[in-house]
């Protein structure tokens, strides 16, 4: 059926192709008073997958049309499929004969990342006697439910721990499977307590270890890891004071830079912590936005703003849950005695001006 | 009232008599009721035969066949349309589209941002951690594709089949728990309640009591005066449970009748043949049964004291046991099926010797195409010289 609509220009069609799985076709063609009709929207304008055949009469592309001054938009219900070939064919009218065919991909064929161990955290290389946790990422998601057949802690004398860490049903993964927690099992780290007592503590003040990765461990694609990733270290004091906010050093920015802000820690803060409690207010209580490194091993975290740093009054706001990686937070350590639990503020507060 | 947002996946499907989709979101542990109570009937009769629908399920959607997988179908109740469950895509990026196929045979994608739907949050739900256990068939080492079968998510049997009855949905899967096989039951309109009941049976060929595996299909229907859910069992029991007995927290003894010996059931249809009640009960792994529902009144329960010890597998004499009706004739493999009307089902259904994913009408009294058989009425009389 023809429809009735109001051709303004006879030029060939101009289109603007997407260059994201989530756009949209846009046509340039007349401007069209009366697109209402359904039927001659596809006649002007429809999306096909490629075929080997190269028909393009049936089973087009489904989704959304819309009307901009002179622009007939198709965005597809579902999303392009990077890499894949598709077939725009247009129409100058819906009275013209002759459509016109243009091929396009949206991106590169998604090929799956090699599997990989990327990082360890805590990167330093001495670490406390109470270490609470480790964090592995990967570079793709990994296969759940086998993590303590793949992570070991061998000694010096080439001792393996096979009770260092906790076993839970459940796994400490990220949502998007490439960043697992493991802990040591806090009944080693805690004095007093009966396993801490059998077996001793997992860790040992001037010892050295290797944590070990298997390389035989699948991700979700069954790719093994394939080599094997080590991370040797020596284990110094254990952390038994809590952080003292107020005392931290501090690097304030200097105004109408974009300097960072800088927060030196006397010892190795949880990393992946610091992105969720620690923020920085202004004198309103706006949020400043921007994001927080880590540096120096942990022992320093950086803050990069968005945006120029106004004159005026800020404040840094710490979450009392933020934690070094032995488990102290800010309020109480991981190993106290119960008669000497501290009140437990939600936020501590470090106010500085510029 | 709720967003589209909150649909994570499309599973299994099912219509209640005045047009709501109830459907089956696993990822998400949630039923779904999408409202399609305004759709009318466009057409008297109409038949739906689409070739290669996954192809062209993929095309609309964007993508290619081997990125499309079409979960199940239901027949809305007043229009006759058919609508399909669809997952696009693989793992994490996977998308749920709900697809319709009209009477002229056009598919259409259900833009699901537009659709007034409520949702009911299911509680216990497998852990998506957990996996299928890993065997092989017999004295056989696992296959790579038994292998595959290993690696999928307990949570995928969350919502395994969907029954509605007056005002409430019966919901068979398997929960977190030990004895996990389960039956839910909620009210429609939800209320954000549900109870859940674990389910026991008699397993014939495995001769042993079964607490696990899920009901794959059911029905409800009144049998022996009473309203009962009529469920079937993977390699094959048939069994009746009673309404009255699923409540929440009971320990229920589902009633072994018969079996069909071995298979997976899949649907179970019922449909009137000459007066007669019939379920018509597909399978994946032979043919369909058509079962009368008068032959379920007055059926004998058993349990393991009425058999000799050991397993009975279907080359067993005694197989089918009770009154499990007639395996029947169907050409290729039902994957899931539903009635287009009086005299029709909609099936889809795998080609036999093609491989081809088609969506099929076919007669309940000849539930079968002839396109895959050539016999005397399909060689020409040769011309009389």
């Amino acid at each position: 059926m023809i429809c009735p609509i109001e051709v303004i220009s006879q030029t060939g069609p101009s289109l603007v192709l997407p260059n994201e799985i989530n756009g949209s076709i846009k046509l340039d063609n007349a401007a069209i008073r009366d697109s209402n009709v359904v039927t001659s929207r596809q006649e002007l304008l429809s999306v096909f997958v490629k075929n080997d055949e190269d028909k393009y009469s049936s089973n087009a592309i489904q989704g959304k049309y819309r009307v901009e001054s002179h622009y007939l938009i198709f965005t597809p219900y579902f999303p392009f499929e990077r890499g894949m070939a598709y077939v725009v064919r247009t129409k100058n009218t819906v009275l013209d004969s002759n459509y016109t065919y243009q091929s396009f991909r949206v991106g590169e064929k998604k090929v799956v990342d090699k599997a990989g161990v990327v990082s360890i955290y805590p990167s330093a290389n001495e670490l406390p006697e109470n270490l609470l946790r480790f964090y592995f990422y990967f570079n793709t998601p990994m296969k759940k439910g086998q993590a303590l057949k793949h992570v070991q802690l061998i000694d010096s004398a080439g001792t393996i721990d096979n009770h260092a860490f906790m076993e839970f049903k459940q796994e400490l993964w990220s949502a998007d499977g490439k960043r697992l927690t493991i802990l040591f099992d806090p009944g080693r780290i805690k004095r007093g307590v009966s396993t801490n007592m059998e077996l001793g503590p997992a860790l040992l003040e001037g010892k050295g270890y290797t944590l070990d990765i298997s390389g035989d461990w699948e991700d979700v694609y069954g790719q093994k890891l394939t080599i094997k990733t080590s991370k040797e270290f020596v284990v110094g004091k254990a952390y038994r004071q809590q952080i003292k906010v107020n005392e931290l050093e501090i690097k304030k920015p200097a105004a109408n830079s974009d300097d960072t802000l800088i927060i030196y820690f006397d010892r190795i803060v949880d990393h992946a912590l610091v992105q969720s409690m620690i923020r920085i207010e202004d004198e309103n209580k706006n949020l400043i936005v921007g994001y927080w490194e880590t540096s120096e091993e942990e022992r320093t975290i950086q803050f990069i703003p968005e945006k120029t740093w106004e004159k005026g009054t800020y404040r840094i706001i710490m979450d009392g849950n933020m934690e070094d990686v032995s488990g102290n937070n800010l309020n109480n350590l991981l190993d106290q005695k119960p008669s000497e639990q501290n009140s437990n503020l939600q936020e501590i507060i470090r106010p500085f001006s510029i | 009232m709720t967003t589209s947002n909150q649909i994570k996946s499309l599973g299994v499907l099912k219509f209640s008599d005045e047009g709501i989709l109830f459907a089956g979101d696993n990822v998400s542990g949630t039923i779904v009721a999408l409202n399609f109570t305004a759709e009318i009937k466009t057409a008297d009769k109409f038949e739906i035969n689409v070739y290669s629908i996954d192809a062209q399920v993929a095309a609309i959607l964007g993508t290619t066949k081997d990125n499309v997988q079409l979960n199940d179908l239901a027949v809305h109740p007043k229009s006759g349309q058919v609508y399909l469950s669809i997952t696009r895509g693989h793992g994490i990026e996977a998308l749920p589209a709900l697809i319709k196929v009209d009477a002229e045979n056009e598919l259409h994608i259900i833009d699901l941002s537009t659709l007034e739907l409520t949702v009911q949050d299911l509680n216990n739900l497998p852990d998506n951690d957990r996996r299928v256990a890993l065997r092989g068939t017999g004295r056989s080492a696992p296959t790579i594709k038994e292998i595959a079968k290993s690696e999928r998510s307990l949570r995928t049997l969350a919502i395994v089949a969907i029954e509605y009855h007056k005002g409430e949905l019966f919901v068979s899967g398997i929960s977190n728990e030990e004895f996990c096989s389960v039956l839910r039951r909620m009210p429609y309109p939800f209320d954000g309640k549900e109870s859940i009941s674990n389910i026991e049976m008699y397993h014939i060929v495995h001769d042993q009591f079964e607490s696990r595996a899920p009901i794959r299909s059911m029905v409800v229907k009144e049998i022996d005066g009473i309203e009962q859910l009529v469920a079937a069992y993977t390699c094959s029991p048939l069994v009746l449970i009673p309404l009255d007995e699923i409540k929440d927290g009971a320990q229920v003894k589902a009633r072994t009748i018969g079996d069909m010996g071995n298979g997976q059931p899949v649907d179970m249809v019922p449909f009137n043949m000459k007066g007669q009640e019939m379920l018509f009960v597909t399978n994946n792994s032979r043919s369909p049964m058509v079962i009368p529902v008068s032959g379920l009144h007055n059926a004998k329960v058993v349990t393991d004291k009425d058999f000799e010890r050991g397993p009975k597998l279907d080359l067993n004499p005694m197989m089918p046991f009770g009154p499990m009706g007639k395996s029947i004739m169907f050409s290729g493999a039902s994957l899931r099926i539903d009635l287009l009307n009086e005299e029709q089902f909609i099936s889809l259904n795998r080609d036999a010797e093609m491989g081809s994913l088609d969506l099929e009408t076919v007669q309940t009294m000849v539930p079968f195409k002839m396109h895959n058989m050539i016999g005397q009425m399909d060689i020409p009389v040769a011309d009389k010289k």
